[in-house]
């Protein structure tokens, strides 16, 4: 298997974290049936279990962009 | 009167009505596109504003393009991109938009300074060939739709007006830029690609909805989950949106955007045509404003001025017997667009069709409207600081 190939390092998402976006970002999830903004003004605390299912992959991905990061 | 007679009748006599089919029929809206000539260009000089010929002809409209922009050009992608959204799409009713082109030079990215010099050019739908992540051209497009969407424009206007600028972003880097613009004159079309080949262009994704939505004829019925013909969907299966209530679908309209989804056969197409305009945050929901109810009421506003222009109003001073003969002609135009499925509930509105002089100028007529007339426009209604309820233009 070539380099390339090799599986991105797994990023998970802690039970209970807060998240806080990079300057100009936004990202938008549902957490317990409300949609929350994950800024860059404010961390906000989300629980993976109130996470939508959609949403948990939008937290993930954009983790993975470094457009938000746990703090 | 001589030569009638009700003996004379021949009933075996055949009638026959030949209907000469020739080709497509071109509608009567217009679409504009800007965007940049080659390098070498072609015998178009930038700014300057051309229609093309070939308006439902992908081929012979791109070697129109070649020759006017030179071979391989931003606008003459635009322009493929746009006939063959309208050509493969399967909207109800499918008519042909007037495309009018306009090019910057292959090197120039001032889309303010170009603008400028089209202040005259109704533009009712227009896509730019620039990223929502553009800011200054953003901008730019947002202050001219504004300008040129005001009530006094006259025959020059159109009475409003909206803009295109797609994204390929992610969700991250496009929903605070959208929530920023906010504005009933922008749609962000946005169809996620994170592939560094990217499957469509950002201007190509901006001159398929844009044609499409000049494309949807009166009623102007939603565009819900209409296709946008040969635009592609994005290289990963990743970047697709998810649909269903807490989708990127979901969040994207939330966040003011007009999320292109990938349906099962690898179609894309429109989840719902909204501008960006956003109600205030203090609501409990945002709710969405359809860019076809926007299309009504601008229709509205365009017959209520032409009505004003012709007799017996046209060139009459502004008496208050005017004002009610006046008040009487939109009713009848309101009444015409609810037998159009355009309208709803006007007998029962009546009484809130109002034209009255105008306070700060005696010799100007104002014509309100109740919004609500419009199926679906109530959110506009009752925007929460209540100052939305009636749709004004003065004459």
């Amino acid at each position: 298997m070539s380099e390339s190939k090799k599986s991105a390092p797994k990023i998970t998402l802690a039970e209970k974290a807060k998240y806080i976006a990079e300057k100009d970002r936004l990202l938008p999830v549902f957490h317990k049936g409300k949609i929350v903004h994950i800024s860059d003004k404010e961390a906000v605390e989300l629980e993976r279990e109130n996470l939508s299912y959609e949403s948990r992959v939008e937290l993930l991905r954009a983790i993975k962009n470094k457009h938000v990061k746990a703090q | 009167m001589t030569g009638v007679s009700f003996t004379n009748r021949v009933p075996g006599t055949k009638t026959s009505v030949g209907i000469k089919v020739s080709g497509f029929r071109q509608s009567e809206k217009v679409v504009v596109l800007i965007g940049h000539a080659s390098v070498a260009g072609g015998t178009v000089n930038p700014g300057v504003v051309t229609t093309i010929e070939n308006f439902g002809d992908p081929v012979n409209a791109a070697a129109e393009c070649a020759t006017y922009f030179g071979a391989n050009s931003e606008i003459g992608e635009m322009v493929v991109a746009a006939i063959n959204s309208v050509l493969y799409s399967d909207l109800p009713s499918k008519v042909f938009p007037k495309i009018k082109v306009v090019a910057l030079a292959e090197d120039d990215d001032d889309l303010e300074t170009l603008l400028g010099s089209l202040q005259s050019l109704p533009m009712p739908h227009v896509a730019s060939p620039f990223p929502i992540t553009d800011a200054t051209n953003l901008a730019a497009l947002k202050l001219h739709l504004e300008a040129i969407s005001g009530h006094n424009r006259g025959s020059n206007g159109q009475f409003g007006s909206v803009g295109y600028i797609a994204s390929l972003d992610e969700l991250a880097t496009a929903s605070p830029l959208s929530i920023a613009a906010g504005t009933q004159f922008l749609a962000f079309p946005w169809l996620r690609d994170s592939s560094a080949a990217k499957a469509n262009k950002v201007h190509e994704v901006a001159a398929a909805i844009a044609i499409l939505m000049a494309a949807n004829p009166v009623p102007y019925n939603p565009t819900d989950e209409v296709r946008a013909g040969k635009l592609k969907p994005p290289t990963n299966a990743s970047d697709y949106h998810s649909v269903g209530d807490t989708g990127t679908v979901a969040l994207g309209l939330d966040a003011g955007l007009m999320p292109l989804f990938v349906d099962d056969s690898g179609e894309v197409r429109i989840s719902r045509a909204i501008v960006s305009l956003r109600t205030n945050a203090e609501a409990i929901d945002d709710a969405y404003y359809d860019i076809q109810d926007w299309q009504i009421m601008y229709e509205y506003r365009f017959n209520c001025y032409i009505e004003s222009k012709t007799e017996p109003f046209k060139n009459k001073k502004l008496s208050d017997q005017k004002l009610r003969d006046f008040k009487s002609a939109i009713l009848k135009i309101a009444e015409s667009f609810e037998r159009q499925g355009m309208f709803q509930h006007v007998a029962k509105l009546a009484d809130q069709f109002v034209a009255i002089r105008e306070e700060g100028n005696r010799h100007a007529g104002i014509v309100k409207s109740p919004v609500n007339v419009v199926p679906g426009f109530h959110q506009k209604g009752i925007d929460i600081t209540g100052t939305n309820e009636f749709d004004t233009i003065t004459l």
